[in-house]
């Protein structure tokens, strides 16, 4: 019963979706407040139902009950609960449920949060939104329903690939979809502009919570990925320019480049195309990543459906959207009025730098993950594209902007002052210099261009604190005079500057790793030891252990330095017997130094285990930048001051720049 | 019946909630210039605490009101253009009688198409409880592996269960449990052979060491077990010894008589072996894959349920009937041949055999009848 009502909660969203879509568009257009004040009704109720639709499956997973086809094919009587749970989105059907549910909770957000913006735009973006809805729902009511019955029902499961048991996947998924789904709002939002042929200041102003909350989601999503892979794969690396690593991060491109774009859109009413065509392109990326995950395009770890009937299927919806979004743009675009001026040496202008060099990136991004697969749809041939085609590409881009990031905060808007801004930089270029010679005096024997990776770190590092310092004018007024600023600054300011900082951290752990990493891949009898970056690891022998549902060959590292005693390690094996698949558990050591990573590899006939030993520098920096990106993120979004661009005089010598539309 | 009671309440309350703005009065709307308006009043007001709090200086403060103040004036003057908009009752009413009537009706079709209304919660718990699910095997091997999670140590649970994981193709079960039990209760001829056909059927045919030792010593404790010897000459067909094979299919010929159907097996293996002494190997390939053949179906086992113990019998007869003209067709499929073994063992020993097994030989039914998707896909990653 529970999971009929359930499915039926499923069936009645759709209808009221398809209400949602419908109802307030024809109000909007025949200006009829009743029927566009429907559209806030509906998406309350289309979220509660898709909710309800949401617990029934959990219900089903938690109690096991195995009448319910998807629960048999992904659960076990056996398994913990937490991954009991987790098992809902763990697979195809359940993670296209929680998909629109995320979807569907955006829009109740704006129905129940939105009393800021005028009805007509609230309608038309939530009939908008509620299109997606419609979409993704007959996707799952007849492609991929999770609410499909076996009878008899069979006495246990199939289990969850073991692969995925594992906490930080248990979240990962929730997080990555709030970030793809969050864009959705961006794009609603635009399309109801276009709908509505009219965008202004206060447009940029409605959106940007929407877009800030789901870029922070994306962001520890895919940080939360790529700690998984990290440690769950055993390959001791964290990005693999895996396509479907690359499909969460070209949204994320994106959708930074978006929020960078909106923020000149609302001080100065600039950018404004651009804008809308970012947000659309954002989420038709999200859509694009959808497809490629949930499709089976893709022959890589992640692929889950082979069914290619739900490929074409996404295909089409993916095909709708994108296609009729660029349509509807190239036909009312040229209707929309064209923003402010500003000189190329701006604030405006430093973020056109950025979403030039993102985009470009992203389009990088873009072609090295499609290539391949059109290659192979083409000629058959498989190539795979991996780190030395991004190394060349992405990497030259990014790094620029990088260099750049911290002049942008120092510009005023309208018309700055570089000369200005580098002066005030001064310091945090000392202090990255004097890092870089630090690095290269320790580290002789190269590789040559790591010091000036750290030293690009220190420099994201350091601009953040000397944004805040010319904003309270520190040592030019009295100390209690920069204290009273400091407390008046508003909090996206200081949001902006502890993201970029975050993107310094993240930098200096991905160049200590990926230079300084040392790795030893040795076979170990048990007894004999191995030396690696100053440790001294010394093998115990292996014993075998048993799981929950799962029995597991552990193997003991007793770890010195110097004599002495680190800690132990215990890298394990484990094989699930259900679902007859195996899972490595590497044994992981973190220090500030970095982390011992090692991996129990298979027994050989002498007794002896191969042993792959890694040491990755400060690799947890990499993590922590992406939290630190995420906290800043959140404290933007806290700020509910408004940013209204404070240009300085010289409007007269106006170095006519166009906006970039 | 409370199921729909539900349903109908769900539909009822979210149609209450839909069609409220559409029944009640006409109250126009505040006017979108209002809300941008206010966004730039807001801009203003920031301006001037900015100001005041000394952020920015007089002239960047006097500039950006200007340019706030100019598209405030640009909206106020869209808005006196704007008239008022109020309209009658006619769409919303007629929009109300289309949701109230086409929302309730698409969602029951659509859910009476897709949905099973009839079947109740199937929960684990509450099924292993129920007395009335008595009958189905599936139920009874839940009990079991649930009692021997919390009892590991209870040797008649794993002895019981093994043969039913063997006969359900779940060879690594089957070989732990095997072992389980004589670890716990002690080596048997039937439990070592049992082990030993886990092994090697979880190997896809091949005659481990292990498995090896397992059957020879099942041989060694009853003569008269034919699976373990079939594995015995098969081993040593792998191991290249043709000549000991061959002696190994002729002792079992003579020991039984010539009338089942699984010696035809024999007769081929022995021919195969033949051949490779005399130099022509010939193309059938050793270590042969397993799977393939169907057990009876759900139906089947339903229909065995109600029978007479004759009519069971007959059942059974045809089933392997079936089972040995497919081999017939397909002699590399050693888990069946295994099967087939096992069936006429069945037949001769009838009544020890149904006491000593929980399961109703040969298989257990399989319930994999109403799938969603005809198609497996490899749960993975994301």
């Amino acid at each position: 019963m529970i999971a009929e009502t359930g499915h039926y909660a499923l069936i009645l969203a759709l209808g009221v979706a398809i209400v949602q879509m419908l109802v307030p568009l024809i109000g909007t257009h025949y200006r009829d407040p009743k029927l566009t004040a429907v559209a806030v009704p509906a998406a309350q109720a289309e979220f509660i139902l898709i909710g309800i639709a949401f617990i029934a499956l959990m219900t089903a997973y938690v109690t096991s009950d195995f009448s319910v086809a998807n629960v048999w094919q992904n659960s076990h009587s056996a398994k913990p609960l937490l991954y009991k749970i987790s098992g809902v989105w763990g697979n195809h059907e359940g993670s296209m449920v929680l998909w629109v549910l995320i979807l569907a909770l955006f829009g109740a957000a704006v129905a129940t949060f939105g009393n800021n913006l005028p009805r007509q735009l609230q309608a038309n973006v939530l009939a908008v939104q509620s299109s997606i809805a419609v979409a993704f729902l007959l996707f799952i009511i007849i492609t991929s329903n999770p609410f499909m019955r076996l009878d008899p029902a069979p006495f246990d499961g199939e289990g969850l690939n073991p692969v995925l048991q594992d906490p930080a996947l248990a979240f990962h998924p929730p997080f990555l979809y709030a970030g793809y789904v969050g864009f959705s709002m961006a794009f609603s939002f635009a399309v109801a502009a276009l709908i509505d042929g009219r965008i202004d200041a206060a447009w940029a102003r409605w959106v940007r919570p929407w877009t800030l909350a789901a870029w922070m989601c994306l962001t520890i999503g895919i940080a939360m990925g790529s700690w998984w892979a990290y440690y769950e794969l055993g390959w001791g690396g964290f990005w693999f320019w895996d396509p479907v690593e690359n499909a969460s991060f070209m949204p994320w491109l994106a959708g930074t480049a978006l929020l960078h774009s909106a923020l000149v859109m609302e001080k100065r009413d600039a950018l404004k195309v651009w804008t809308i065509l970012l947000a659309i392109i954002t989420f038709s990326l999200s859509l694009m990543g959808t497809f490629l995950v949930r499709s089976g395009v893709l022959t890589s770890v992640h692929a889950f459906a082979v069914d290619p009937a739900r490929g074409v299927f996404i295909l089409a919806i993916m095909g709708v959207f994108i296609g009729g979004a660029f349509a509807l743009f190239a036909w009312r675009a040229p209707l929309l009025s064209q923003g402010g001026l500003f000189a190329p040496i701006s604030r405006e202008g430093s973020l056109v730098l950025n979403n030039l060099l993102l985009t470009v990136a992203c389009a990088a991004v873009l072609v090295g993950t499609l290539y391949p697969l059109a290659l192979e749809a083409i000629t058959g041939e498989k190539i795979s594209v991996g780190a030395p085609f991004f190394n060349l590409t992405f990497v030259p881009l990014i790094v620029p902007l990088l260099i750049a990031m911290p002049f942008g905060p120092l510009l005023a808007w309208k018309r700055g002052d570089l000369l200005a801004a580098a002066q005030r930089l001064m310091t945090a270029a000392i202090a990255a210099l004097a890092v870089m010679i630090l690095v290269l005096a320790v580290n002789q024997h190269g590789p040559w261009l790591a010091p000036l990776g750290i030293g690009l770190g220190i420099w994201l590092i350091m601009g953040a604190p000397t944004e805040i310092a010319y904003r309270v004018k520190l040592f030019d007024v009295s100390g209690s005079e920069s204290w009273r600023r400091a407390r008046n600054l508003p909090r996206a300011t200081f949001g902006g500057a502890l993201a970029h900082a975050g993107v310094g951290v993240m930098v200096i752990g991905l160049v200590s790793t990926t230079a300084w990493r040392s790795e030893r891949i040795e076979l170990l009898a048990p007894g004999e030891s191995l030396d690696i970056a100053g440790y001294d690891l010394a093998f115990a022998g292996v014993a075998p252990r048993q799981g929950p549902n799962y029995s597991e060959r552990v193997a003991k590292f007793v770890v010195t330095r110097g004599g002495e005693p680190v800690t132990e390690l215990t890298p394990s094996k484990r094989a699930f017997a259900v679902e007859k698949s195996a899972t490595t558990e590497a044994g992981i050591h973190n220090s500030w130094r970095g982390d011992l990573y090692v991996v129990l590899g298979d027994q050989l006939k002498d007794g002896a285990y191969s042993v792959r030993v890694y040491f990755n520098p400060m690799v947890r920096l990499i993590w922590i930048g992406a939290l630190i990106m995420f906290f800043g993120g959140g404290l933007s979004l806290s700020d509910r001051r408004l940013r209204v661009g404070a240009p300085k005089r010289a409007r007269s010598k106006m170095a006519a720049a166009a906006a970039v539309e | 019946m409370l199921l729909w009671v539900i349903l109908a309440a769900l539909t009822a309350i979210v149609l209450f909630f839909l069609l409220r703005p559409l029944a009640g009065g006409g109250g126009s709307e505040p006017a979108r210039e209002a809300f941008n308006a206010a966004v730039y009043r807001d801009q203003l007001e920031e301006i001037d605490s900015d100001r005041a709090r000394g952020l920015i200086g007089e002239a960047e403060a006097e500039s950006a009101r200007l340019e706030v103040a100019r598209r405030l004036l640009a909206t106020d003057a869209k808005r006196r253009k704007a008239k008022a908009r109020t309209r009658a009752a006619g769409p919303a009413r007629a929009a109300l009688i289309a949701v109230a009537l086409a929302l309730p009706l698409a969602a029951l079709g659509l859910y009476l198409f897709y949905g099973s209304p009839r079947l109740p919660d199937q929960p684990l718990a509450a099924r292993l409880q129920d007395p009335a699910s008595e009958q189905n095997i599936a139920v009874l091997v839940a009990r079991v592996e649930a009692r021997l999670r919390a009892h590991p140590e209870e040797g008649e649970g794993w002895d019981a269960i093994a043969p039913v994981y063997l006969s359900a193709r779940r060879y690594a079960d089957a070989a732990e449990a095997y072992a389980q039990s004589i670890r716990l209760l002690g080596a048997t001829a039937n439990r070592l052979s049992g082990y030993g056909q886990a092994l090697v059927l979880e190997k896809g045919g091949l005659v481990t060491e292990e498995a090896r030792t397992a059957l020879e010593r099942a041989v060694a404790l009853d003569e008269s077990l034919v699976e373990p010897r079939i594995l015995i000459a098969i081993a040593k067909e792998q191991d290249g010894d043709y000549a000991a094979a061959i002696d190994g299919w002729r002792a079992l010929l003579e020991k039984k008589g010539a009338d089942e159907a699984w010696q035809a097996m024999v007769q081929k293996r022995i021919a195969n072996a033949e051949a490779h002494l005399s130099g022509k190997a010939p193309a059938a390939a050793e270590g042969a894959p397993q799977g393939g053949m169907a057990g009876p179906s759900a139906a089947d086992i339903a229909a065995a349920q109600n029978m007479s113990p004759a009519d069971r019998q007959a059942m059974v007869e045809t089933m392997v009937q079936k089972l040995a003209t497919k081999l017939e067709q397909n002699s590399d499929d050693l888990a069946g041949w295994l099967r087939l073994v096992r069936a006429y063992t069945v037949l001769d020993r009838k009544d020890d055999a149904r006491q000593r097994s929980p399961a109703p030989r040969p298989s257990l039914p399989a319930t994999r009848t109403r799938r969603s998707n005809s198609t497996r896909w490899p749960q993975n990653l994301d």
